[in-house]
């Protein structure tokens, strides 16, 4: 009896360990992430465009973006891309991606992050709670993180409840239920040409 | 036939006495039961049950509710954003609050001013300001109101000179409980898959129902009242006019109690005077008078019993069945009178029962061809008018009972009286078309083959589009404020176009052979989450997949858009509103951008439910994956054509804005109104189809030869499609109450034909002479007709009174028919039998 005392007190403690681990490096990681990204955003003499550069930059090394494509198209339709296609809407779904927050960032003025307690999923998956402070007013948002080869990496937020994936998931599975494979990369190439020409009237924004 | 008749002398030609303290009874119960009898101006009085588009219009009424509503137009003689007229606005919109039965009202001061100044969004939410606020900047609120999408043509007009307050009326929850139960359990029935208990269930409804609807009609006069009570005490300061659903209704109900009362009333006046002079004696006028008025005595009672509701359509039953039944008595007096002149021996009882005898059989048929007219009214696709027919065919067997029982049974107690001829007046009238008929045969035939000709170029151009502001006089409210609105506020008939977003569809598998297992491990770079199916560890994404607030994707609302832009863009399209007018408001506060799907959805969360309730429950449906887009129609447009209209708007939602066919659907009052519309044609050709076969059965029964019913069908069928002729020449368009003329009148008409042609034979028997026989058909029967279709022009033209305008042209129209009428059938009838000699060489 003892002994399985001793086995279970040894299995709870290597799982808390471990999932002390897991939460350490996934926040840390995204700590960091966040930290870098303010650091740049509240640096007055930088210009916006600047900005705009460094923080797709920082960002990239922490959004699993092949993931988070995959995930926005779901199982049913994926399956039936072909490698190409498949190939191509990944490369379509990281640009416009990058466009969707790029564009938000003009709304930044004072906000503030404060990190809540990780809620660990499972080994590989971990959900870190933040409020955003804004305006006096606060806002949750919810990063999901899962353990790649190359560490862990974002694959979802959540902002006051809505998920950023499960909003490209409705809007790309509206399309497909509605026409074909081919239009919905067309709209997502038209999209693309629309930012870039977006950004070049207007380059601050 | 024969022991009918004496059946019918024995019991009440020798029991007067008896059969009056009976009828006395039945009478009363009637009369007693009159009380019961009641209007409806609703709009499910006007729409056929099984109308599938009335159907699908309730479904939707369903999904995204529908809320009754008044307007108030409010031109003020200065300008609408003076303090002056502002305060004015205030309370009079707080003293139309103080009204029981007004939820809310919904004026410019009370709507919130997003640009009042420019702000972003964050600093907009903590300080929403309104007209009634002390900081608000006046000059920057008329010019958003001016370019609001949503209050623009709902709350200000175009040019700013009027505003508008919407009076919203609280939801009877009883009402609505039983409408809904009731249409839950009405598609069982005509499907038969109801059960016992549900069918004992619908008929408590209805009882429920109908007893629900007599309150809330009460509830609702006396609350317009009171808004008009309201309304008066700013006259003095701006022209008000009250629009609205509820408004139209009720008003229509007091325009059909005005007309049942005018027409009653004056109809009878008009008996009583023509019948005075005409036979110049009291029992000849009060006899009259008596069996037509308890003759519509016993209908009001019978609709009473039956819970029979009069509609607009058939608001002028009482005046029809007045001047039939009086028609009725004037043959049995007319008839009288020859008997006591021919055989002033005989005693009253002898007179009254030869009277009865000789005229029972053509009384019976004019009384058939007349319920045959009415009856074919049956057969047509609108519920009023087929109602109307109903009514009216029972109407008729009521007059013919009550004036072969109470005439009779009252005459056999007078005194015998003097014998005096009748007065001829028009003698010199009725002798010129017999010499007309005999010396002029060929021009009555070119007259007869140019009036088809003028028949056949006007019916060509008969339209069936008709304005509904139209249907009333300029003088009502109805019409002025309708026309108002429709002029100044965004148009009047309601249109929804209906948008569904279809999912479910198969992708194909374009490039099937090159799907393996191996690509769905796109990616290594999740080498480590790859040992598993990364769709079955990420399932959170299937779990949620239908939530609500994922529902906003940015392409079904560009397609929203779409439709929104396209439908505002026609010229004959007033207000628009839907979920586009929203985002054309949120889209002022992201540059003009369109939001994006992320932002849709979160505002869907941010959205408090109330909110919710307002700005999205009208416009979409979630659950049917389906929007709606609320569109008022122009009315008052020239040259407005519906139903083409409502055909390029479906072309163009399928090849300029590249929808499915199974992806819009047009539904609403518009589509409803249409339908009526463009049924009228139809109806017109059935309804005059069924008549002319049923007359000429009838007649080929009476008078045993098919030559003769031809004969006597024809000038009856000229006169009634002349007035459809002169309705298409004078640009009058069919409606649903005109389209009734050209039955009714040949149903009416065909009576004079009967005792003409009746009375030829008799005459013809004499001396087998047709010019002479002709001759003295007109001399006798001839002033009958003659009397009797002058007293029914006479009596139709009583209906100008209406506030109606098509009860109006059905008076002035059917008068018109009758004249033609008479007319052809002591010229064309006559000459039709001198030339085909149908009783013998």
């Amino acid at each position: 009896m003892r002994r399985v005392s001793c086995l279970l007190l040894f299995f709870l403690l290597l799982s808390q360990a471990a999932v002390a681990d897991v939460e350490s490096e996934a926040e840390e990681k995204l700590k960091t992430s966040v930290d870098k990204v303010f650091t740049i955003l509240t640096d007055e003499e930088m210009e916006m465009d600047q900005k705009k550069i460094k923080v797709v930059e920082i960002t990239n090394t922490v959004f699993g973006y092949p993931l988070m494509a995959k995930l926005s198209l779901g199982k049913k339709h994926w399956s039936k891309f072909n490698p190409e296609q498949k190939a191509e809407f990944t490369s379509l779904f990281i640009k416009l991606f990058q466009d969707f927050y790029v564009d938000k960032l003009d709304l930044f003025s004072d906000e503030k992050v404060t990190f809540q307690p990780s809620v660990i999923v499972n080994k590989k998956k971990v959900q870190i709670p933040t409020v955003l402070l804004s305006k006096e007013k606060e806002y949750s948002m919810l990063y999901k993180m899962a353990k790649t080869k190359n560490g862990w990496r974002i694959y979802d937020i959540e902002i006051e409840g809505v998920s950023l994936i499960h909003t490209y998931r409705s809007q790309y599975n509206h399309i497909l239920e509605s026409g074909e494979i081919e239009d919905l990369l067309t709209k997502m190439r038209e999209k693309k040409i629309e930012n870039a020409k977006v950004l070049e009237n207007n380059p601050s924004s | 036939m024969q022991s009918f008749l004496n059946f019918y002398s024995r019991y009440i030609l020798n029991k007067p006495i008896i059969v009056i303290i009976v009828l006395l009874g039945v009478f009363s119960y009637f009369g007693y039961n009159a009380q019961n009898f009641r209007i409806d101006a609703s709009a499910d009085s006007l729409i056929l049950e099984n109308d599938k588009d009335f159907k699908y219009y309730r479904k939707i009424s369903k999904t995204y509710g529908s809320h009754s509503y008044m307007f108030i137009t409010y031109k003020p003689r200065g300008d609408i954003f003076s303090s002056e007229t502002l305060s004015k606005l205030g309370s009079l919109r707080d003293e139309l609050r103080g009204i029981k039965r007004v939820s809310s009202v919904l004026t410019i001061l009370d709507v919130p001013l997003l640009r009042n100044p420019p702000v972003p969004i964050k600093e907009l939410i903590s300080n929403i300001k309104n007209l009634e606020n002390p900081e608000v900047d006046l000059q920057l609120a008329q010019a958003e109101l001016a370019e609001s999408p949503i209050y623009k043509e709902l709350l200000v007009s175009t040019d700013m000179k009027m505003t508008a307050l919407m009076v919203h009326l609280a939801e009877d929850e009883e009402y609505d409980s039983i409408v809904s139960r009731r249409n839950e359990l009405r598609p069982k029935l005509s499907d038969n898959t109801i059960t016992p208990a549900e069918r004992s269930e619908l008929e408590q409804l209805k009882i429920a129902y109908r007893k629900c609807k007599i309150r809330l009609d009460k509830e609702r006069h006396s609350d317009i009242a009171a808004v008009r009570r309201i309304m008066d005490g700013y006259r003095q300061d701006a022209e008000l006019f009250l629009g609205g659903i509820s408004m139209i209704t009720d008003d229509l109900i007091t325009f059909v109690k005005n007309d049942l009362q005018v027409f009653g009333i004056g109809i009878i006046i008009f008996l009583i005077v023509a019948l005075g002079i005409i036979f110049r004696k009291v029992r000849w006028v009060v006899l009259p008078i008596l069996c037509c008025t308890l003759s519509v005595l016993s209908m009001i009672g019978f609709l009473g019993i039956f819970g029979w509701e009069v509609t607009v359509i058939s608001s002028n039953f009482i005046s029809l069945q007045l001047i039939i039944t009086m028609a009725l008595t004037i043959h049995l007096i007319v008839r009288f009178r020859e008997l006591q002149v021919d055989n002033p021996e005989w005693s009253q009882m002898e007179l009254v029962k030869e009277t009865v005898f000789s005229k029972f059989i053509p009384c019976l048929y004019t009384t058939l061809t007349t319920i045959a007219g009415f009856s074919s009214l049956l057969i047509c696709d609108i519920l009023p008018v087929i109602n109307f027919g109903l009514m009216m065919s029972v109407g008729l067997v009521v007059s013919l009972i009550v004036t072969f029982f109470l005439f009779p049974a009252i005459l056999c107690l007078l005194p015998k009286g003097k014998a005096r001829e009748d007065r001829q007046f028009c003698r010199g009238f009725i002798r010129f078309l017999a010499n007309v008929t005999q010396n002029y045969s060929k021009t009555v035939f070119i007259v007869t083959g140019l009036l088809i000709v003028m028949i056949v170029a006007g019916i060509s151009r008969l339209t069936v589009e008709n304005s509904f502001i139209d249907y009333f006089r300029e003088s009502t409210e109805i019409y002025q404020g309708l026309k108002v609105i429709d002029q100044n506020l965004g148009g009047t008939t309601p249109l929804d176009v209906l948008v569904n977003f279809q999912e479910g569809k198969d992708i194909p598998l374009s490039n099937k052979d090159t799907v393996t297992e191996s690509d769905t491990d796109f990616d290594d770079e999740f080498s480590e989450i790859d040992e598993f199916d990364e769709f079955e560890e990420f399932d959170e994404f299937e779990e949620e997949d239908k939530s609500d607030k994922y529902w906003f994707t940015s392409d079904k609302m560009a397609k929203i858009m779409n439709v929104h832009d396209y439908l505002e863009s026609l010229p004959e399209i007033g207000k628009v509103l839907s979920l586009g007018t929203m985002l054309k408001i949120a889209e002022e506060f992201t540059e003009g951008k369109p939001l994006d799907d992320f932002q849709l959805a979160l505002l869907y969360t941010q959205l408090p439910d109330k909110f919710k309730d307002m700005v999205l429950r009208p416009y979409i449906s979630i659950p049917d994956n389906q929007a709606r887009l609320t569109v008022r129609i122009k009315d008052s447009l020239k040259g407005l054509k519906r139903d083409s209209l409502l055909k390029k708007i479906k072309s163009d939602l399928k090849n300029q804005l590249g929808l499915q066919e199974d992806q819009y659907h047009l539904a609403g009052m518009m589509v409803l109104y249409n339908n009526m519309l463009q049924s009228l044609f139809s109806s017109q050709i059935l309804t005059i189809g069924f008549v002319v076969l049923a007359l000429m059965a009838m007649f080929t029964v009476l008078f045993r030869s098919i030559k003769i019913a031809l004969i006597a069908i024809i000038p009856n069928v000229i006169s009634a499609v002349a007035v459809l002729g002169i309705m298409g020449l004078s640009g009058l368009p069919l409606d649903f109450i005109t389209i009734t003329i050209a039955a009714i009148s040949i149903g009416i008409a065909v009576d004079d034909t009967i005792h003409y042609i009746h009375r030829f034979q008799e005459e013809y028997a004499i001396d087998q002479n047709y010019i002479s026989s002709m001759h003295r058909c007109h001399g006798s029967i001839g002033n009958a007709m003659y009397y009797t279709s002058l007293t029914i022009i006479a009596g139709f033209s009583i209906l100008v009174f209406s506030y109606f305008i098509p009860t109006i042209l059905f008076g002035l129209l059917t008068g018109l028919a009758m004249f033609i009428a008479l007319i052809t059938a002591l010229t064309l009838l006559p000459l039709l039998i001198i030339v085909f000699k149908p009783f013998g060489r």
